[in-house]
Order: structure tokens, then sequence, then C-alpha cells
């Protein structure tokens, strides 16, 4: 759902600066790291199991015992919101990891080889850049049930066709240049150049649009879940914890809000951190 | 091409589109009744869901009635009917005056459009279709002498149908049952209007019921408007009826809450304390008549050896806790038997309250003390009870007996295909009564194992047998009686919950009468609306 | 120009064969009982004869081959088949949908872009100031919420008395009623904005950066004149581009939506459809969502060629 601008980092800055010099990188950075922080760390920080019933303190406000109140069975909040973070932060990792494998894969062939393989190539990314991606998932997760690991494919499967343009056109530019040509005619194999020489300078534009990705799949993540086909098991993922709590928006205002709110603050860390990286 | 101009292309268009037609219908008698799914379609002959049903009773109408207090027939279009002393033939005597929607297009002899016996035999034999994309309705006439061979070609009439004239007939029974008036479900179904509207049949329906048919937007709204030829002296008290389609409960309360419904009858959970409490004026609720259980498969698997398990973990569920306190009332908690309270033998000598010491108890004398050695047991579930929280607690009591439970949820589709097959091993289910008679539990659920669990005790079966001809209730009920207390001693389900038919209903809106069945059940002819007070 | 457009039209073909293909595969890899799927737990009043004959009737025992080829061969004559439960066609379910959708997407669109250009502009013409760094954290925010999440906010606050100012009706479609349309475009739009707003920004700036303003200024035109005639135009290429990729995203994100504010659109049919397993309506709705967008990005590259004549002769 998110455009991706296809920018050329052409001027790099040593990783230590880029956090220094662009508060959009660090802010988003810094929104990243605590929410790795809470996944990585969540059987230490959550003060409950996060399945762990208090029916006594059902849908009680936040206070001292339960930091952000808790749900319908008196589960802590805090700790469901934890322990989602690893389902969601997993699910746009692992997702955007398979879509950034294909895209990359596809884009370097397209471009490197051109000819029928280009074409071909380029009509398949077509293909899925046109499916609706939404429409496209709910059908592929009520087949395929939700388990995590199809949910992973599924939302890889729908959103590499962009990374592969960007790439393919990487590529192109490329191809065409002294290093590459100087490479081939002292006798570097076809592959030893695409993965020594191409992939290391023009895998930039593509790593910088990841974050962005990342976020796009925890939102669509939590879309399929307040269709009711999200992930659920082992505990809730936080868009399962949206479509739960939509039911008590009128009586439970912190229900509602803080997972809302969690999606949103790593959603957007992954977008700043993407922005900061394309335009300086 | 310049933005600006862009911009005003597209909102001349937005205008264009957005003012093509105004809207009205404030004033008029037009009950607003939320129903959260469209029907799939409206033909009477395929119609077996809830969402068709509820549209259908007020277009289509038949012989009888049910009383909805007591589940007794009444006769409707039938105006009285005789039974011979052998049981096996009924007469039936139609009410005269009885006349077909007029409708456009479709056109009858001399425009005699009276409802007479060879109207109802032509419904009659097209249920029989042997095609299902014509009828899924064999059960109608199955136990009419004949009707087996006519429904194979094997015949042109129905040997046990017997007319005597434009309003009178006979029908002949293969045995007595002496709930045969109950399944003799053949509509009066206008033949001209079937014949030439074709296709377009299954959504322009022509009954004589209180309201015709008038307009469809699917996903949208359902018109029906007041019959005025209808045969029930001053019926319907309204002018009509829109039926919209809300899928969402808490979309629906929101509207109820704006007064832009007249009804609300789904309470989004979570909201229902909040909403009583709001409009504790409009609530009505009443005790409904189906039934929410965990079933053990019992011809299969780890449960079938270990009844003490089944005994210990229907023992182990907290169902006041779910249902009064977690889920805020929205069931009676099932404290009783597997047959809702409404019916007769409901209340069971075997019971199995909340006990966890009786239940651990249990379970080590079936060899697992405090759950050691318990095979992993997964527990199914279909997606759209995902907010019921009879599960979780299950889940933690049993915890507390040292057995975990695993929870699948599945979508409708996936988990009903697979709650029949060996997988599936324990499983939430339920079932919907359409009357007050037992024989609407037992006879779908545990004769010959039509249920889930495969439950199939022959004791069981010849008592349901019995009970099929025993036309004495006092008999009857002590038959039912025993069966009952034969399925709790075994217990093939945790009985979880009945169910509660409740709903909000604004101050206009006057008699409106449901049945155990579900608030689709009310005759809505009989519904009065003040529109002086509606706003 | 026709012979540009030519070669874009050849390559639509094998893509919407290769479209159909996929969604087919995926379609008719879906476990399938219709019927069960419509009944729930009061399957079991019907009787099992009733329940096979009708699953024969579909022919869901037929191999994958036939149904695959028998269904391309339909649609090449542009029958989409007839729904399993509804007794309508396809082509009539889609019909009736389709202007609603319309409806909502236009709606969408024209909030969408009011708001996500206009604060574009505004951002662009300080870059780095106040109102710059609150606009691009606005739509930076914008971005990260989950759509449904804005719906169901303003559903409560913007139709309800009791929390808030009950300006629109709840839900519900009404033909001709701007009432029901403005909510649901107002959360459509809103969505869209963040991104317009982001790309007409970054689009304005680096139109402003090229020579002719010089040259323009040069000629003596005042500023607004220079933003609205060279600026804009130039800038006009990457918002048209976003904005044919939105046109996915307003197809997809018609389902959620259509879904809560009940509007009777093609997203909201797609849900339904699949509880039902109602393969020929789950495959017309997907099919037609996909050569739809397809079509709209036609569209757009023949837009592109009118605006920017340079355009038509690369490649």
């Amino acid at each position: 759902m998110t455009p991706r601008v296809a920018g050329l980092a052409d001027s790099r800055p040593s990783r230590k600066r880029i956090f220094l010099t662009r508060p959009r990188v660090l802010v988003g950075g810094i929104l990243i790291a605590i929410w790795l922080c809470g996944a990585l760390l969540a059987d230490i920080l959550a003060p409950y199991p996060p399945l762990e019933p208090h029916y006594s303190h059902r849908l009680a406000p936040p206070d001292a015992q339960f930091l952000l109140g808790t749900d319908e069975l008196g589960r802590d909040l805090f700790s469901r919101i934890l322990y989602g973070s690893r389902i969601s932060l997993t699910v746009g990792v692992v997702a955007e990891g398979i879509a950034a494998s294909i895209g990359l894969c596809v884009g370097m062939l397209a471009g490197w080889f051109g000819g029928w393989i280009d074409d071909l190539l380029m009509r398949v990314a077509e293909v899925f850049f046109a499916i609706p991606a939404l429409m496209f998932l709910i059908v592929w997760v009520t087949i395929l049930e939700s388990t995590p690991l199809l949910i992973f494919v599924g939302l890889g499967l729908i959103s590499w066709a962009g990374l592969s343009r960007v790439m393919r056109a990487q590529v192109l530019a490329l191809k065409s240049m002294e290093f590459v040509i100087a490479a081939r005619s002292i006798g570097v194999s076809q592959w030893g150049i695409m993965y020594r020489h191409i992939l290391p300078n023009a895998i930039g534009p593509v790593l910088v649009l990841i974050p962005l990705g990342i976020g796009g799949a925890i939102l669509s993540e939590s879309i399929l879940s307040f269709l009711g086909l999200g992930i659920t098991i082992p505990y809730p993922s936080w868009g399962s914890l949206v479509d739960t709590s939509r039911n008590y928006f009128t009586t439970a205002w912190w229900y509602a809000v803080f997972p809302g709110a969690a999606i949103s603050l790593a959603v957007l860390g992954f977008s700043l951190l993407s922005e900061g990286l394309i335009n300086p | 091409m310049r933005p600006n101009r862009v911009i005003s292309v597209l909102v001349l268009l937005f205008l264009v589109f957005g003012l093509s037609k105004a809207h009205a219908q404030q004033g008029e008698a037009v009950l607003r009744y939320p129903i959260s799914s469209d029907p799939e379609h409206l033909n009477p002959f395929t119609a077996t869901t809830i969402a068709t049903s509820t549209v259908l009773n007020s277009i289509y109408e038949g012989l009888f009635t049910l009383n909805r207090a007591t589940g007794e027939v009444v006769p409707h279009l039938a105006e009285r009917y005789e039974i011979s002393e052998d049981k096996l033939t009924y007469t039936f005597y139609l009410r005269k005056g009885v006349l077909f929607h007029a409708v456009e297009g479709v056109k009858y002899e001399s425009d005699d459009r009276e409802f007479k016996t060879d109207d109802w035999l032509w419904a009659a034999k097209l249920s029989l279709s042997k095609d299902e994309s014509i009828s899924a309705h064999p059960e109608w006439m199955e136990s009419v002498v004949g009707a087996a061979d006519f429904k194979e070609g094997k015949t042109t009439e129905i040997e046990g149908v017997k007319i005597i004239d434009d309003h009178t007939f006979e029908l002949r029974l293969t045995a007595p049952n002496r709930l045969f008036l109950h399944t003799l479900g053949v509509p009066a179904v206008s033949r001209e209007a079937y014949e030439q509207l074709g296709p377009d049949f299954a959504t322009h329906p022509v009954g004589t019921g209180p309201f015709m048919f008038t307009e469809w937007k699917r996903d949208n709204y359902l018109l029906i408007t007041a019959n005025p030829d209808y045969w029930r002296e001053g019926y319907p008290k309204s002018s009509g009826v829109r039926f919209i389609n809300i899928p969402d409960a808490n979309t629906a309360a929101l509207q109820y809450r704006q007064n832009e419904l007249d009804f609300l009858f789904g309470f989004p959970t979570g909201q229902r304390t909040a909403l009583v409490g709001e409009f504790s004026a409009e609530y009505r609720e009443m005790p409904g008549l189906n039934v929410r259980y965990f079933g053990f498969k019992m011809d299969k698997g780890f449960f079938v050896e270990h009844p003490k398990v089944r005994q210990a973990f229907s023992h182990a569920f907290n169902r006041s806790l779910v249902w009064d306190d977690l889920m805020e009332g929205a069931r009676f908690p099932a404290l009783k038997g597997v047959l809702p309270p409404l019916m007769p033998a409901s209340d069971p000598a075997i019971k199995y309250d909340y006990n966890l010491e009786r239940a651990a108890e249990l379970l080590k004398e079936a060899g697992f003390p405090e759950g050691e050695g318990m095979p992993p047991i997964k527990l199914f579930v279909f997606a759209s009870a995902k907010d019921e929280l009879s599960f979780p607690v299950l889940q933690d009591d049993l915890k507390k007996l040292g057995v975990e439970l695993e929870i699948v949820v599945e979508d409708n589709t996936t988990y009903w295909d697979h709650v029949g097959t060996e997988e599936v091993l324990f499983f939430l289910s339920g079932w919907s009564a359409g009357q007050q008679d037992p024989a609407d539990v037992f006879n779908f659920l545990f004769l010959d194992g039509r249920d889930d669990t495969k439950y199939n005790n022959p004791k069981v079966n010849d008592l349901l047998r019995a009970a099929l001809s025993e036309f004495d209730p006092a008999a009857r009920e002590r038959i039912y009686q025993e069966t009952h207390e034969l399925i709790m001693a075994d217990a093939p389900w945790i009985v979880s919950a009945y169910s509660k038919v409740a709903w909000l209903q604004k101050p206009w809106i006057g008699n409106f009468e449901p049945g155990g069945g579900g608030t689709y059940t009310a005759d809505l002819a009989a519904v009065e609306i003040d529109t002086s007070k509606r706003p | 120009m026709s012979r540009y457009l030519g070669r874009r039209l050849l390559q639509f073909i094998p893509t919407a064969f290769g479209i159909l293909t996929v969604l087919f595969i995926l379609t008719y890899l879906m476990p399938s009982d219709p019927l069960r799927a419509v009944l729930g737990e009061q399957y079991r009043r019907l009787p099992p004869e009733v329940v096979e004959g009708i699953r024969e009737e579909l022919g869901l025992n037929q191999p994958f081959l036939s149904q695959y080829l028998g269904y391309v061969g339909r649609l090449l004559r542009f029958d989409l088949g007839r729904s399993y439960i509804l007794e309508q066609k396809v082509i009539d379910i889609i019909g009736y949908r389709l202007p609603h959708t319309f409806q909502l997407m236009l709606g969408g669109l024209l909030v969408g872009g009011v708001i996500g250009i206009g604060s574009g502009i505004a951002a662009s013409l300080r870059p780095g100031r106040w109102l710059d760094h609150l606009l691009t954290g606005l739509a930076l925010v914008g971005a990260s919420i989950p759509v449904f999440w804005l719906a169901l906010v303003l559903q409560l606050v913007l139709t309800q008395d009791k929390y808030g100012a009950a300006l629109f009706p709840v839900a519900g479609y009404e033909s001709g009623s701007i009432r029901h349309l403005a909510l649901p475009s107002l959360v459509l739009g809103l969505n869209l904005a963040s991104g317009l707003s982001r790309v007409s920004r970054a689009a304005m700036i680096e139109a402003r950066s090229r020579d002719y303003n010089l040259t323009a200024r040069m000629k003596g035109l005042r500023s607004r004149a220079i933003i609205q005639r060279h600026q804009l135009r130039n800038a006009l290429i990457p918002i048209l581009t976003v904005l044919s990729l939105d046109m996915g995203y307003l197809l997809g994100g018609s389902v959620v939506t259509e879904t809560i504010f009940n509007w009777p659109g093609l997203g909201r049919a797609l849900i339904p459809a699949i509880d039902r397993r109602d393969t020929p309506v789950i495959m017309g709705i997907l099919i037609f969502g996909a050569v739809l967008f397809m079509l709209i990005n036609l569209v757009v590259d023949v837009l592109y060629g009118i605006i920017d004549p340079r355009i038509r002769l690369e490649k």
C-alpha cells in the first residue's frame, strides 16, 4: 500500500554517521530497537504470562498492577502486546525477506540476461503486481489456513514485484559500466560478475526499501487479522489483538488503543528508517 | 490537462454519481429490521438457511404454523384436519379465499389467484424432485405412501395422495408418525409464477403470505410490502418490512443507537451489559432452543476408551463463570442436560456440576493422576465462535487438572469439513432445535450416530424409535427422560450453554413475539408500529 | 502513439493469462464444499443424499485440467459462470456492485487528492520549515495507522451523539446520498493522502530545482503562475504514477472499508463468497480487480504520453 519510490542512493555517508546526521534514521532506529528488545526479552520483561487469566480483574483499566490494563479474560495487555510483537515483527521481517530475495533474484536475472528471459520474468512480475494484494492474501490464507509460515510466504509472494523492478533498473544501469565490461573481458564467469560486481553495487536502493516493506507487511497482517484471518497461535499478533478489541471500543478504551498504537509505532519506526535512508 | 482541472472534473463526476437520486421513506410504517447476512436466494424449495427463512416466513405460508409458546402445530392455510383411528390417514380442509400475490408479469387462468388443492399437490410433487437444484426438501413428503417411488420416477402420481375437491385432500402415511405435521413443510407457492418467471423465480417469490416481495438490493436491503388481499382480516399491521443487511453486531448497535433501526438482535461480545443498561426499557429476553457443547468423538480415538476422562472434563468446566460473568449473560450456563430447558424431559438426574476435586478424582480413576500420561489434546473451534470465551476458560480449567489443551481455530468451512473426520476428537459445536420437542435434538444428534461425535447407542436408538410413534405426551416424556439419562451417563458432550433469545426494540414497536427458535420466528404480520413516535 | 499503444496492449494478453492461471490454481486448491459452508451446524438437517447430489452437480468432482480448460473457454466468451449459491450470474454480481465500488474509489481519490496533493504542495513551498515538518510528520504517522482502526474510530466519533457528533449515517448505502458516501471516502482518502503528500512534496521540490523556473521568472511570471503552469505540470508524472498504484490499493482496500461501512461493493462480496466457498464469484471478483488495475495503469501510461511527449519515444 505504501508506494515504493525508487531513489538512487548515490552518496553514501559512512554507517556511523548516518544515525547522527539524519534524525529520521535515528528516531526510526530507536523505535525499532525498542520493539526488538521487547520481542527478544518478552520472557523477562512481561510481568505476567500472556495467556494467564485473572477473572476478577477482567477489563481493568491501566494501573500499577496492570500497566496497560487487562483484556476480556483479565489477561495483562502489556504482556500480550510484548509477546504479540514477536509474531508481528517476525511476520514483517520474514515476509519482506522472502519478497526481497525473490525480487533481487528476478531483477538480477532479468536485467543481466535481457532478451526473452527479461520479457518472461517481467510479465510474471506484472502478474503479481496486478493482482490486488489484499484480495490475494485473503484467498491464500483461507486455502492454506492461517499458520504463521504460510502467511509469511503469501505476503512475500505478493510483494516482490516492485523490488524486482528496482533491482532490474539498477542492473541495467551497471551492465554497461566499464568495470563490468573489463571483468568480462578478462574472462570472469557471468555468475561471478553478477555475484561479485553487480550485486554489491546494485543492492543499495533495494535495501533502503526493505524497512518500508517490513512496515507494510505488518500492516497487511493486521488487516488480515481484522478480517478474522490473522495469526493467533501460540499467542495473538497485534492485529488479532485489535480485532478482538473491536468489541470493547466503547467499553474499554485501553484495549482498543494500545494494540493499535503498537502497530502504528512499529510501522512508523520502519517508515522513518526507510525515508531517512532514501532522502538524506 | 492541468491539475486543478483534473480536480474539478473529479468533483463534477462525484456530484453526478452522488446526486443521481434523492431518497425518502421516513414517515411510512415500514419496519427497519436488521439481518446479519443476506438470504442466498428466495426459492422456498431450495432454501435451507435461517437467513432465507427470515424473509420467506413472511412471504410463503404452509398448511400449519407452530404455536411459538408451546411448539404445537396450529392450522393455518388448512382450516382444519382429521386423523384416522389408525393414525395413518390425514384429511385436510383448505381455507377458502386465500389468494396468491398479484404480481406484475404473472398471469393466472381467468384471473383466478386462489390457492387450491392442485396448487398444493404441484408443490408437493416438486419437492420430491430428484434434482437437488430444484428441491432440497424430500423430507417434507417422505412419510407419505408412494413418495419414494414417485421420487425415483417409477410413478407419475404419489400413491398416498387423494384429491377430493378444490379444498379437500387426503394423505396416507407408511407408518404412524406423530411429527408428520411438523415435517410437512410444503408451502403454498404460485405455480404460475414458478413457470412464468423461470430463473427469476429464485429472486422473485410469489406466495400467499402477509407481505409481498418488492425489491432486493443485495448486501444492502430487501423490501417487502403489505399484501392488500391477505386473508387474515386486519393483517399485516405494518405497511412493510425493510430487511437491512448489517453483518457486524457492533455496527448494528451503533445504528440502533442513532435510530436507524427499529430492532437490535445481536449484542456484540463485551457490550452486552452496557447496551442492556443503556436501553433497559427496550430490552426483551426469553429462553431459546439452541444448545452449545464440546463434543467427544465416540467411535474412534482416545475418548472412546476413557469415559471417566469425558466425565472429568465435564466436571472441570466453569460454565457459570463463562456465561454469567465473562460473556455477560449471552446464554444460560448449561447446568442440566443436553436438552434446552424449554423442552420436556430436560432435567436429568445425572448432571455434571463444576467440581474440580471430583474431576481430579475421576481422572485418577481413569489412570491419569494429575494429567500424567494424557496424550496431547486438541480442541477444534470454528472461526465464527472465536469471540466466545468458553474455550479459553476450559483450557485454563483443564490446566488446573494438569491437562494441556491446544485450541485450533479453523474457518467455518474448513471446520465443518474437518469435524466429521478421525483427526478431530474434541470439538466445539452447537445445535438449534426448531420446536420444543426433544425429538428435534435427539433425532438429529443421537439417533444412529448422526452427530459429529458419532455417538451410537443401540438402546438410545430403540427408545427414540419407540418415541416417534408414541402419541401419548406423558408416556413419551418418560421415554425421553430415560433416553436423556442414558446419554448423560455416557457423557459424549460437555454441555456448555443454552441459548437466550434477546433483543432490543424501539418503544414505537409493539407485539413482536418470537419463539425459542430465535427472533426470526416472530410473526411480522402482527408487529405494530406507531410512526408518530418514531423520530 | 498508436504503435506504443499497440505494443502495450500486446503485453496485456500474456499478463492477463498469467493472472488467470495463478488465480485459478489458488481457488482450485481451496477445500470446497459450498453447501456445508452455508449450512454450518444445520447441515445435519439435510438428508445426506441431497448434500452429495449438490456436490456432483457443481462439477466439483472433475479433474483440475478439465475444470481449468472449461473455465478459460467460458471466459473467452465473456462468461464468468454462475454463483454456486446465490442463483445469480457472476457478471450480474459484479455489474451490480462495480458502480458502488467506483463511487467509493472516486470519493477516496477526491478526498485523498485534495488533502494529499494540497498538503504536499504546501509543505514543498518552504522545505525545512515548521509547516513542512508538521505536514511530513503527519503524513508519516497517517501511513502508519491501520486503515480499519482509523475507520472504527471515525465511525464512533462522527456518527454517534454519545461519543462525538452524529454528522454522518453509521453505515449503509443509499443511492444518491452523499452523506452515506462521505465517511467511507474520508477513511479511504486519508489513507491515500499520506502517500500522495510525500510524493507531491518531493516532486514539487524536484520540479522547482529545474532551469525552466529561472526562465519563467525572467519572463516576468509571478510565482503563483509558475507554480501552476510549470512546476505542477512537471510534478504531475510522479503523482500520476502513485495515483495509478493507489488504484490497486483502493480496489483491495475497499474490502475493509466496504465491510466496516456495509457498502455493497465488490470487496464486500469477496468475504462472504470465500466463506461460502463460492469459487466462480471469488474468481470473477479477483480477475476483474486485476484486469481493472492493469487497465488503469495502461490509461495512465497513455496519459504520460499526453503530458510529456518525450516518454512516447523512449524504449
